[in-house]
């Protein structure tokens, strides 16, 4: 079987984000790019199911704070987990690119490869959250998508995949090609063995040119979360629950009845 | 690999009469891509597999089918990523890599001493004597096993009455008549794995001489004592092995007769380093606990940390790690540059013995890694207030598993001996230029001349008290060595004092040269400078009194004009510390983590 799995370099999760001195976009200095954890479980599962014939391309458009040389180094985390070669995505420009820019530039990327079974994204890049480049390159691809999956196999041409839908578990099942976005359980976590990572050197990453369109929107600033707003005492005891109950659903609105 | 390696630097303590290092010094910003990659991929497995099992780990549990210890199976999962096989030939199932990489996955498999000590003991201890000193029928017998993990290995040195005196044990291996095998008897102790390794370098008298078996512990005679409770390190096991007349092959004979002082010292260096740099790397882990702690506990509705006090004392164990982490790569630095001077197509015992070279350096990396640990785990725990006391705060725990540090791989003790001893030696036999540095030393003393130059701009002020400490360190030596001369094996708590003192110029030195090879431009140079501050006030700390008490036991007369002359070498003391320490403070809050 032949996969496709979407990267993107994201900060560490245990990164302290600072916003830069332009407001528009983080400062890079002291932040560690890592392959996602969404990502690196996708990679995990097209490994489990690629097969003795099959291949596992890695894909990433040159995105997230330093560009270039972040992307190609997570694709290089991939190689090392065990996928057979990369492809990256130049972007000169990745301040401002919309999701469906970046859909668009993995999707021309995919179709020039000549041939899919299964194309998986991680459900979403932990930094901007948004969501939005899976589905959007479903669509772009003509193919079916199920987002959010915890469980995946594969026979037969088809595929059933299990998802984390509000209080209960879908499956469904869908004829492939497809594609599917991952939650962090679709697969055990992976860790490259050493030497995998001397052959991910080696390893074939070719360049593919994107004719990137002009910006269709702009970060105009980035600020950090407000501060936590200080707890509040209402009193004590039985007598203090009715007040409770009602700052509870008026003003944090946090409960609706 | 784009490391630079260094010009060699004299092993056995030539960095003593050397001038201040501006270059040449090697420390982790000069280590490759490649190898940086290794430790994350250690880190990664040691936060995802090994952390998160702590408890179970600790209480031995079973794994998830139930059928294996969670330490075996974490074991051999470590194994399989490559993580017990680093430097083992790629002919026998291993990476083939330098001692340098094994390093630094030493560091990042820190903070689970139980699980290091387990590695350690299997990957380490139990089978470099067999890659180093076994014949190709071992090696291919037992090294791709080992480097699997689907056979464990310890080490078993001590015995129940041999301890430091580790050479003249009593077990005690005598041939068969018809020249097939040995037959065992004796009793080992403290052995690392000894409850699950499935063979053992077993250390035994052999015909009068000490000599090394590899002994298969399924063996019919083989008695493990048992477990025993310790202090820390309680995941891992420990206990006695027992051999009442095993019959082992003649073929698992390691190396000859007599060859155990080769290989159970040579051994013990590569553990030396191990260990220190695994300290070294807990330090960094509690140093970034403790600040998240302090960053979040408030009181008088401030944060801890927000507190003189605890800032000054969380700059004092940045400053110590940082020399401490600078001392490391300097050590490994110079024995891979003496290993890059050897001539193609040698061979691992060549190797070997430059290790021995560099036996003084090992020591320091052991002694300076564990007791930094230790220091620094004494300020985290109390900057835990009652926390730092209970389990849940790990720092609990990483005390107590930092005891053994100071006890294995060559006690603390016993290191000290060797570091001073090796400083002894190269003097007396002039493998270093002692005499010569001397004489201008006491040239300059006699023309009242004693004004030192900085050969550089950057941390010109930091380079000269380098050079107080080593001019002064010097004179130190010279008078222990007039006068303890005769008696320099007996005066064992002046040869403390000298390598107390020795110890903490090589850390400040490591320190600054390395900060300084970073250069001004560096995004860090500001709180690196300050560190450098720290450290150099630290060790001229730690050298005068050293050596004011050395002074006092070694001279017996003429006694106040050493003192006044050692005061000279020494130079000015004075060091704004309360604000250098305030500024190392800020950068750490900021950063939330020892980020360097």
């Amino acid at each position: 079987m032949r996969v496709f799995v979407c990267v993107k370099p994201v900060p560490d999760t245990a990164a302290r984000i600072k916003v830069g001195g332009d407001g528009k976009t983080i400062d890079p200095s002291g932040v560690k790019f890592i392959l996602g954890p969404y990502d690196a479980r996708t990679v995990a599962k097209a490994l489990e199911l690629k097969g003795e014939d099959g291949e596992v391309v890695v894909v990433s458009a040159g995105m997230g704070g330093k560009g270039e040389s972040a992307a190609n180094k997570r694709i290089k985390d991939a190689l090392a987990l065990g996928a057979d070669r990369g492809i990256f995505i130049a972007d000169e420009a990745p301040e401002n690119r919309d999701p469906l820019a970046v859909a668009k530039a993995l999707a021309t990327a995919i179709q020039n490869e000549g041939g899919h079974d299964l194309v998986l994204c991680g459900r979403q890049a932990m930094d901007d959250q948004a969501l939005a480049v899976g589905p959007m390159l479903a669509t772009l691809l003509d193919l079916p998508c199920v987002t959010d999956a915890v469980s995946l196999e594969v026979s037969d041409g088809k595929a059933v995949v299990q998802r984390a839908a509000e209080g209960r578990v879908e499956t469904i099942e869908v004829t492939l090609p497809a594609l599917i976005t991952g939650q962090r359980d679709l697969a055990d976590e992976r860790y490259p063995k050493l030497k995998d990572i001397l052959k991910a050197k080696k390893k074939s990453v070719a360049t593919f040119d994107f004719a990137w369109p002009a910006p269709a929107y702009e970060v105009v600033s980035l600020a950090p979360p407000p501060d936590p707003v200080a707890g509040k005492i209402v009193g004590e005891g039985p007598d203090a629950v009715p007040e409770l109950l009602k700052l509870l659903q008026d003003e944090a609105k946090a409960l609706t009845f | 690999m784009t490391a630079v390696l260094p010009p060699p630097v004299a092993p056995g303590g030539g960095f003593l009469l050397t001038p201040a290092a501006r270059s040449g010094v090697f420390s982790r910003e000069q280590t490759s891509e490649d190898q940086l990659e290794m430790a994350d991929a250690a880190r990664a497995f040691l936060e995802g597999e090994i952390l998160p099992h702590m408890e179970a780990l600790e209480a031995w549990a079973k794994n998830e089918a139930g059928d294996s210890l969670l330490m075996i199976e974490k074991l051999r999962e470590a194994c399989d990523l490559g993580l017990g096989s680093i430097e083992l030939p790629e002919e026998y199932d291993g990476l083939g890599l330098s001692l340098t990489t094994s390093l630094l996955c030493s560091e990042a498999l820190c903070a689970c001493a139980s699980f290091a000590a387990t590695l350690g003991a299997h990957a380490g201890i139990g089978t470099l004597p067999i890659a180093y000193f076994g014949n190709d029928e071992q090696k291919a017998r037992y090294l791709p096993k080992l480097a699997s993990a689907e056979i464990i290995s310890c080490y078993a040195l001590t015995e129940p009455g041999n301890g430091s005196d580790a050479l003249h044990g009593k077990t005690n291996a005598v041939l068969s008549d018809d020249g097939s095998h040995y037959v065992l008897n004796g009793q080992k102790q403290f052995i690392t794995n000894g409850s699950w390794a499935d063979i053992s370098v077993v250390f035994t008298n052999i015909e009068g001489k000490y000599s090394a078996l590899i002994v298969d512990l399924h063996t019919d005679g083989v008695t493990r004592g048992a477990e025993e409770k310790k202090m820390g390190i309680r995941g891992s096991s420990t206990c006695g092995l027992i051999f009442q007349d095993v019959k082992v092959p003649a073929e698992d004979l390691l190396g000859q007769l007599g060859d155990a002082a080769k290989i159970a010292l040579n051994i013990l260096y590569v553990g030396r380093l191990k260990l220190g740099f695994a300290t070294m790397g807990t330090a960094k882990y509690a140093i970034t606990k403790t600040l998240d702690f302090c960053t979040s506990r408030k009181q008088f509705g401030r944060p801890v940390i927000e507190f003189d006090a605890q800032q000054g004392k969380l700059a004092e164990m940045a400053a110590w790690t940082y020399a401490c982490d600078s001392a490391c790569y300097r050590a490994i630095g110079d024995i891979d540059a003496q290993i890059a001077l050897l001539p193609e197509g040698h061979t691992t015992l060549d190797e070997i013995a430059i290790l021995r070279q560099f036996g003084l350096e090992c020591a320091i990396v052991k002694i300076c890694g564990s007791e930094t640990l230790s220091r620094v785990l004494y300020h985290a725990l109390r900057m835990h207030g009652g926390y730092g006391f209970c389990e849940e705060y790990q720092i609990e725990r990483l005390a107590r598993d930092n005891v053994v540090d100071t006890i294995y791989e060559g006690t603390n003790d016993i290191n000290r001996i060797v570091l001073s001893g090796a400083l002894v030696e190269s003097a007396y036999m002039g493998t270093i230029p002692f005499r010569e540095t001397l004489e201008s030393i006491h040239s300059d003393l006699r023309d009242g001349e004693d004004t030192l130059a900085a050969t550089g701009d950057y941390l010109a002020a930091e380079e000269i008290r380098v050079l107080h400490l080593k001019r002064a360190l010097t004179y130190l030596t010279e008078r222990i060595l007039i006068g303890i001369g005769k008696d320099v094996r007996t005066e064992q708590q002046v040869l403390f004092m000298l390598s107390d003192a020795i110890m903490a110029l090589y850390l400040a030195e490591a320190a600054f040269a390395r900060t300084v090879q970073l250069g001004a431009d560096h995004d860090q140079a500001g709180v690196r400078a300050d560190l450098v501050r720290l450290a150099l006030h630290d060790a001229e700390a730690q050298a005068r009194s050293s050596s004011r008490d050395a002074l006092a036991h070694v001279e017996t007369s003429g006694l106040a004009e050493h003192l006044t002359n050692i005061d000279r070498l020494f130079g000015d003391p004075t060091m704004p510390v309360v604000a250098i320490k305030r500024r190392v403070a800020e950068h750490f809050i900021a950063a939330g983590r020892y980020d360097i």
